[in-house]
């Protein structure tokens, strides 16, 4: 009688091997997936120069940054985006909170926010670019009006959400107004203003591009236009790529961790005010 | 000293078909370091009549006084639920409710903890605890602020009967050091009889039917005979009770 068949990355007793889980993990299926698309990228730019191939947009990325470019105008942007987006969070959270917890202020502002909602980046881009011209006032009020909106939706729901059976145990307890805001009400709206943050981060970015686009002299999406006008793809894409990059590693270096931090007690994975850990079983 | 006394207490909600009563003018004092339950039905105004001497709902009419004359007696709730905030550890939690948080206040939180079985999960988050553990972290935040009494609201109803059953023994051995005055909302009988020195029972309409002294000896077991008998004769006047409340009044028969 033949012993059965082991599979790659089996050991003898069916275990499956570190190899096996690495490759199915997430960093193994991300690389996966990256390399994946980067590889029908340049099939898709052989068919002609209209979509440019990752090497001729690597070059053009070099050649940003040897020329100065690249650091030159991302720190413009980046200088217009934080301070935008230091401005959204403020006004964002105070507005959700209100929102969330006092029905004159949901009757006062809720459509109002909707409204922003709804209302595109590009419209916040080329309405900011007519009012404030081509200084630096619009890219930053184009921030604030394309990421406000969803700061407040999100702390307006996490303000809704604090738990009223808390609250009334923190009564019974004659806990002091202070603390139940510091201990019970605060942190049952952290999740949602990181989830807030994350989506006005996004939004805040995507309108930014658009005012330097149609009405700066400086920053990455009139650099973007530059390329674009000149019908330089190489260069174009080039400068998509920097700023989906910047997006991606944002998202995944900071907000994501903000995130996990915000909500470790809920995955019970580490302990608290310690470094990460297994729960014991 | 820590005695509860009730006086002439209304609790009226009202609804789209008119006022409705829930604790109609009943009248009753506990006495200090003694354990009582109450007991009743769904709907009789137990968990209600526990809020409002808890101070979290306001009477219609009506006193509640706890402790002696011009001294602000403390009280401590034990609900249903553990009602834990799911952020903070098994040791934050208790600190929270602390009036002072300074090394005595840590001191009575391990403490407490401690007693309760729990002192090695002071880091833990609630989540990570089981149902029945964070039950006892809801007890254990309730001594650890040393309270005159002690209000619990059907704190084992949430829990399987195994894990009830110990932290029922475990409330009596905690009771037996600590005497506080217990005041316990049950529609359990059986528990009732198990815990208490005295068993008031609410009728439907929110009165009280009847007030039934507790003379068993301690430690006492569900499964002990005179628990037992207890619970069956308690159940009995409650089914002489809905009895009669069907029976149509003399008056309009005649």
């Amino acid at each position: 009688m033949s012993a059965p068949a082991i599979s790659p990355g089996q050991s003898a007793d069916g275990r499956v091997t570190p190899r096996q889980n690495w490759l199915t993990g997430p960093f193994g299926a991300s690389l996966a997936a990256a390399l994946v698309f980067l590889v029908a990228w340049q099939f898709a730019g052989t068919f002609g120069e209209r979509i440019p191939g990752p090497i001729p947009v690597v070059n053009a990325a070099i050649s940003e940054i040897e020329r100065g470019e690249f650091f030159y105008n991302f720190a413009i942007s980046m200088q217009r985006f934080a301070i935008g987006m230091a401005l959204s969070i403020i006004v964002g959270v105070a507005l959700g909170i209100a929102i969330g917890s006092s029905r004159i202020f949901d009757n006062l502002f809720g459509d109002v926010n909707l409204v922003g909602l709804a209302i595109p980046a590009v419209i916040w881009a080329l309405l900011c670019t007519m009012w404030f011209g081509f200084a630096d006032t619009a890219p930053i009020v184009t921030v604030i009006l394309s990421a406000v909106p969803f700061v407040v939706v999100n702390v307006a729901a996490g303000a809704r959400s604090v738990p009223p059976d808390l609250l009334d145990m923190s009564q019974s307890y004659d806990v002091p107004r202070i603390r139940r805001l510091r201990h019970a009400v605060l942190p049952a709206v952290t999740g949602y203003v990181v989830a807030g943050i994350r989506f006005g981060v996004m939004s805040g970015w995507n309108g930014l591009l658009l005012s330097e686009w149609f009405g700066s002299a400086d920053g990455v999406g009139h650099r973007a236009r530059y390329w674009y006008d000149a019908n330089q793809l190489p260069g174009f894409v080039a400068w998509i790529a920097f700023f989906i990059v910047f997006m991606v590693l944002t998202d995944r270096v900071v907000l994501e961790r903000l995130s996990r931090r915000a909500f470790r007690w809920r995955d019970g994975e580490s302990t608290p005010g310690k470094p990460s850990a297994a729960a014991a079983a | 000293m820590a005695n509860v006394t009730v006086t002439d207490l209304l609790k009226a909600f009202n609804t789209p078909t008119g006022p409705q009563t829930v604790i109609n003018r009943i009248n009753f004092e506990i006495a200090d370091r003694s354990f009582v339950s109450l007991v009743g039905p769904s709907g009789c105004g137990k968990t209600t009549l526990l809020n409002i001497i808890a101070g979290i709902e306001s009477a219609t009419s009506g006193t509640v006084s706890v402790g002696a004359a011009g001294q602000q007696a403390k009280l401590a709730y034990v609900f249903q639920e553990p009602r834990l905030l799911p952020w903070r550890s098994i040791f934050d939690n208790l600190m929270y409710v602390q009036k002072v948080r300074d090394e005595a206040a840590k001191e009575r939180v391990h403490q407490a903890l401690t007693r309760v079985g729990l002192g090695h999960a002071e880091r833990k988050w609630p989540g990570q605890l089981s149902g029945g553990q964070q039950q006892r972290v809801g007890i254990a935040r309730a001594l650890s602020i040393e309270p005159d009494v002690l209000l619990m609201d059907e704190p084992f109803s949430h829990l399987d009967a195994i894990t009830a059953r110990g932290l029922r023994e475990h409330l009596q051995e905690l009771w037996a050091q600590t005497r506080k005055t217990v005041v316990f909302v049950t529609h359990d009988v059986s528990e009732a009889a198990e815990l208490s020195d005295r068993i008031l029972m609410l009728a439907p309409g929110g009165t009280i039917h009847e007030d039934i002294p507790v003379d068993l000896a301690r430690p006492r077991k569900a499964s002990n005979t005179e628990v037992a008998v207890l619970e069956s004769s308690i159940l009995r006047r409650f089914e002489e009770l809905e009895a009669s409340s069907r029976q149509p009044s003399v008056a309009t028969s005649a």
